[in-house]
Formats: C-alpha cells, sequence, structure tokens
C-alpha cells in the first residue's frame, strides 16, 4: 500500500483532531516526532504528550476544526485551521513536514488576538467576522 | 517573476526600507489584512503610510526563514527586527500577473506558557525557536 500524500496527511490529522479521536492524530506523528509551539516556546517530546495535553485541555466541549485554507509543496504542507470549542474561537497556523505518510516535523502557531495600537487607528479600518480568516462562518457554528 | 519572485521581493523591499516599492506589488486597492489585531489597511498607500510611521527604533530588518508556494499562493514565515522587538510574520499571499492580490498576515505576541500543561512541554531552546532568534539583544 503507498503511503498518504502529505497533503492528504495533513487533512487526516485535522478530521481526527474534528472527531476528537487524538490517538489517530498522534499515531500520524512518527516515531520521535516533537511538535513546537512557539508563542508560548513550548515542546512536546512526543506523539505522547501531545495526545496527553489534548485529553485534558479543559474545553468547553468538544473541538470542531474547520481548514481555511492548505499550501501545500513536495513534503511540506502549512494549513490555517480555525479552531473551536462551543465557547472559544482559537486559530492554529500549522507547519508540517511529512514523509512517508507520515508527519516527521509539526510547528505550530496557536496566536491570540491582541488590541490594536492606537497611533494607526486613524489609517485603518476594522475587519469584520466575515472579513477574519480566525472567526468561523455562522453556518459552521 | 514567479509567485515566490513576487514575495522575495516584497521582503527584500521591506528589508531595504523601500516600502514605496514594496506598495507598488500591491495590485491597486489590495488591502492588507491583520487578522490578529482585526485591522484592515484598506489600500497600498495605506500599507505604506503605516510602515513608513512605525514607531520602530531602527530600520526593520527583515530575513525569510521559510517560504512555501502552491500554484498562485505563497506562505512566508519571516524574522523582522529593528534590534530591539523581534517579530515573526506569518504571511499568505496570493499573487496574480505579477502582483499581489490578496495579503494577510499574522504577527503573533508570544504569551506565557498555561501552568496546567507544563508536566509535559519543555521549553523550546531559543536557538530553535522562530520567535526568539535574537534572544540576546531582543526582547
Amino acid at each position: 500500500m503507498t503511503a498518504m500524500n502529505p497533503e492528504a496527511v495533513a487533512r487526516t490529522w485535522w478530521s481526527a483532531f474534528d472527531q476528537g479521536d487524538y490517538s489517530a492524530a498522534a499515531q500520524l506523528l512518527a516515531k520521535g516526532t516533537m511538535v513546537d509551539w512557539p508563542v508560548s516556546r513550548e515542546r512536546m517530546e512526543s506523539a505522547a504528550d501531545w495526545q496527553a495535553i489534548k485529553e485534558a485541555y479543559p474545553a468547553a466541549a468538544p473541538w470542531r476544526c474547520q481548514i481555511v485554507d492548505l499550501v501545500a509543496n513536495g513534503p511540506h504542507v502549512v494549513t490555517f485551521t480555525q479552531v473551536f470549542d462551543g465557547e472559544t474561537f482559537d486559530f492554529a497556523i500549522s507547519r508540517f513536514r511529512i514523509e512517508d505518510g507520515q508527519i516527521t516535523q509539526l510547528v505550530e502557531y496557536w496566536p491570540e488576538p491582541t488590541d490594536a495600537p492606537a497611533w494607526r487607528n486613524s489609517w485603518v479600518t476594522v475587519l469584520t467576522d466575515s472579513e477574519n480568516p480566525m472567526i468561523p462562518a455562522v453556518e459552521n457554528l | 517573476m514567479t509567485p515566490a519572485d513576487i514575495v522575495r521581493a516584497w521582503w527584500v523591499a521591506i528589508d531595504s526600507g523601500a516600502y514605496a516599492d514594496a506598495a507598488s506589488l500591491l495590485a491597486p486597492d489590495t488591502p492588507v489584512d491583520w487578522p490578529l489585531t482585526g485591522e484592515r489597511l484598506p489600500s497600498p498607500q495605506t500599507w505604506q503610510l503605516v510602515n513608513e510611521r512605525y514607531p520602530s527604533q531602527a530600520p526593520w530588518r527583515a530575513t525569510i526563514l521559510d517560504l512555501l508556494t502552491d500554484g498562485d499562493r505563497v506562505v512566508t514565515f519571516t524574522k523582522v527586527t529593528d534590534g530591539h522587538l523581534n517579530d515573526l510574520a506569518i504571511s499568505h499571499f496570493v499573487i496574480r500577473d505579477g502582483l499581489i492580490v490578496q495579503l494577510v498576515e499574522f504577527w503573533p505576541e508570544t504569551y506565557a506558557v498555561p501552568t496546567w500543561r507544563a508536566s509535559w512541554t519543555e521549553q523550546i531552546p531559543d536557538g530553535a525557536n522562530p520567535l526568539q532568534i535574537h534572544s540576546g539583544n531582543g526582547r
């Protein structure tokens, strides 16, 4: 059987997450792959640590995940994904390296919204929810 | 020029403080969106103005850490520093006919590690963290 292509692996990762099947997602990580979250400077040294965190996460309800965009080139895939637990809107920018159907590198940015600086507010407009890729469309909630 | 060439030219212009050159790579009326602050810079002219007025300590230097291209879409991870602040820009471009027709940029700010999961994580070594490139002279 041929291995899934990198894009299919990344989509399978998010669909396992969307179904709360963290064990299935963790199995896509090659042995020895670490997961890095640079925004909080955290590193999970194993798939087991990643799975333990997901299972212990104080979410309001099971997460729903919706890939907004996926960019793929060779073994590299970047996904932009809305993650929603019924109360909190999260957004993940995930950079995967995928070889032989397994994730061999994963760096994820989970950025938090911040206030717009006042000095430039006369030149900018405010993104509406439908213009903001971090906010799920109402029909997806 | 390929989409990757256009995007490299964008960052080279920013790295040299040539904001007018960068702005000329945006198709007319293309907004630049910064979702983390909920801001839209409605035109290339506005983008240029905001960058020229930015209260940085020194001219920005920009170094692309990674560039991924897929058809007319390009994603870059770029280190941007004024010698004091060390920022990371994650930029999603759509290129058409040699111009940028869509640009969405994420400029993440670091935050503290939630304590509940500390037993399962290590701290990423500074040298391995795209957000902590210059730990010696940075924030």
